[in-house]
This record gives structure tokens, C-alpha cells and sequence, in this order.
């Protein structure tokens, strides 16, 4: 008999103020800063700050990953120039579902894909944060030239940059996905945003 | 123990498959976020133990909390096997 399989759903929707002091929290891990263009500790008020300007900045879109609705993660979206948005994201909660950082992958071109004024949709990664890098490359990122780092932990770094033509994951979201582990594949159908 | 040592052997194919390159020495308390494994590698762990145990647990279980430590992800295959669902 084969057993009945259920899959995490993976909602987004835009931060509040709710969300503030939770995400506080996670964008001060250390694991979350090193990764991070500022590796600074931000304050409660810079947070707030940063939340007031948000709400009438519409250039930029923060939403909150909730994993059958646990909160859990952060994706966010800014306009670069025409036609073009930058993506970020990262996963405050260490207890997630095997596979969750694919899910905001694919939920980033996703929700880009959707908006047809849109033709690409840019990243910028540490180049010390290997494990990024080779997911954007899995899925088809190309690669443009690096942008000059800094100095984190005593060593050097560049910024790897990357741009994904939208029309491609328009036309082979579905190709891309098969490559991918099938419950992989099975919890992408899940992703909502509201 | 075999249940153990097959995770932990399969973590190592995964990885070296997944180009992830594991942290030296991977314990009970090793959170599984920073074990060096990628997102893709433990989609992949997970799919390669359902194709030698016979179970997902993340799809075929009610898993109230997923785990986060590598102790964690070994008792919730262990809970699978027993058919457990707590």
C-alpha cells in the first residue's frame, strides 16, 4: 500500500508589525549578519526605523515565510531599475523542513515570474557563502561580473552577482523543478503568497 | 545503530554528490543547518533514504516540530521505522 504523503505548505505574506520583533531576532543571529552586506548587530530602533520606511517605500516588498503557518523565514524584493528586481532572503528558524531554502528559491521566481512587467530578477551572494552560490547556479542563475568585497573574519571577498531572465523560468519552471528531488517538486505546488 | 550509521553514511554520499563539504566531526547536537550540508543536499539525503529505508517521514508522518539537530533527524527516522508518530 503506498502511504499517504503530505507536504508542508509555504505561505508568504507581508511583514507587520507583528512580525518585527521576531525577525529582530533573527537578522541579529550570527548566523543570519555573517551573511549579510552589514554584519552589524542592528538595534531595536534602527529596526523600527528601517519598518517606518518600509511601509511607504514601495519600491520594496518584505514578506514572512510561514511554514504551515510557523513563521520562519524572511523573503524579500527591491526595484533595481526597470524591468529588474533584487531578491534576499534567509531562514531564521534552524527546526524547518528538509529542503526549505529550495522552496524560497523557487518561491523568489515565482513570485518575479508572476509580475509580466518584470524580465529579470537579480541576486547579489557573499562569494563565501558557497552553499547560495550553488543553489543559484542549480537553478540557472547567470553569472555577471563580481562586484568588490571587503574583509569579513580577517579574509577577503567578492560579491558574486547574478541575474535570472524571467521568460526562462516562465517556460521552464517545470524542467527546472524535475531536476530537483520529487517532494521537492510536490511542496513548490504549495507556495502561496497573499 | 545500523539506523544511524546508515543516516550518517548516506550524509556523507549526499555531500560528496551535492559538492557540500560536512563539518569535521558531526554529533548529536551538530544543528543540522550547519553541518555544511546545502538545502539541495538534504532534499537529496532525505529522497536517497526514502529510496534505501523505504520512508519519508517529512511527508508520510505529522511531524508537529522538524529537527534541528542531527540527533533529531535520526530519532524521527527511528520513530518512522517503529511507525511511530509522535
Amino acid at each position: 500500500m503506498t502511504a499517504i504523503k503530505t507536504y508542508p505548505i509555504s505561505h508568504f505574506s507581508a511583514l507587520t508589525a507583528a512580525d518585527l520583533e521576531r525577525v529582530w531576532h533573527w537578522r541579529n543571529q550570527s548566523e543570519i549578519r555573517r551573511n549579510m552586506h552589514n554584519d552589524a548587530t542592528i538595534s531595536w530602533e534602527e529596526h523600527l526605523s528601517w519598518f517606518d520606511k518600509l511601509q511607504s517605500d514601495e519600491s520594496r516588498q518584505v514578506f514572512i515565510f510561514k511554514q504551515n503557518d510557523r513563521p520562519i523565514g524572511v523573503l524579500n524584493f527591491s526595484h533595481r531599475s526597470q524591468g529588474v528586481i533584487e531578491w534576499g532572503c534567509y531562514l531564521g528558524e534552524t527546526d524547518v523542513w528538509p529542503g526549505s531554502g529550495l522552496l524560497l528559491e523557487i518561491a523568489a521566481l515565482d513570485y518575479a515570474a508572476a509580475q509580466i512587467e518584470l524580465s529579470s530578477l537579480y541576486a547579489e551572494v557573499l562569494s563565501f557563502n558557497q552553499s547560495v552560490v550553488r543553489m543559484h547556479e542549480f537553478f540557472g542563475y547567470q553569472p555577471l561580473p563580481d562586484r568588490p568585497g571587503q574583509m569579513r573574519n580577517d579574509e577577503p571577498y567578492v560579491v558574486n552577482v547574478f541575474s535570472y531572465e524571467l521568460n526562462e523560468w516562465r517556460k521552464n519552471r517545470t524542467r527546472v523543478l524535475a531536476r530537483l528531488p520529487k517532494q521537492i517538486c510536490a511542496a513548490a505546488d504549495l507556495i502561496q503568497f497573499t | 545503530m545500523k539506523l544511524e550509521q546508515t543516516i550518517r553514511n548516506t550524509l556523507a554520499q549526499v555531500a560528496t554528490i551535492a559538492n557540500c563539504e560536512l563539518i569535521a566531526d558531526i554529533t548529536d547536537d551538530t544543528v543540522l543547518l550547519q553541518s555544511g550540508l546545502d538545502s539541495l543536499g538534504f532534499a537529496m539525503l532525505v529522497a536517497q533514504l526514502e529510496e534505501d529505508l523505504g520512508i519519508d517521514p517529512f511527508s508520510q508522518m505529522q511531524i508537529a516540530v522538524y529537527p534541528r539537530t542531527f540527533a533529531e533527524f535520526v530519532t524521527i527516522y527511528r520513530q518512522a521505522q517503529q511507525g511511530g508518530n509522535e
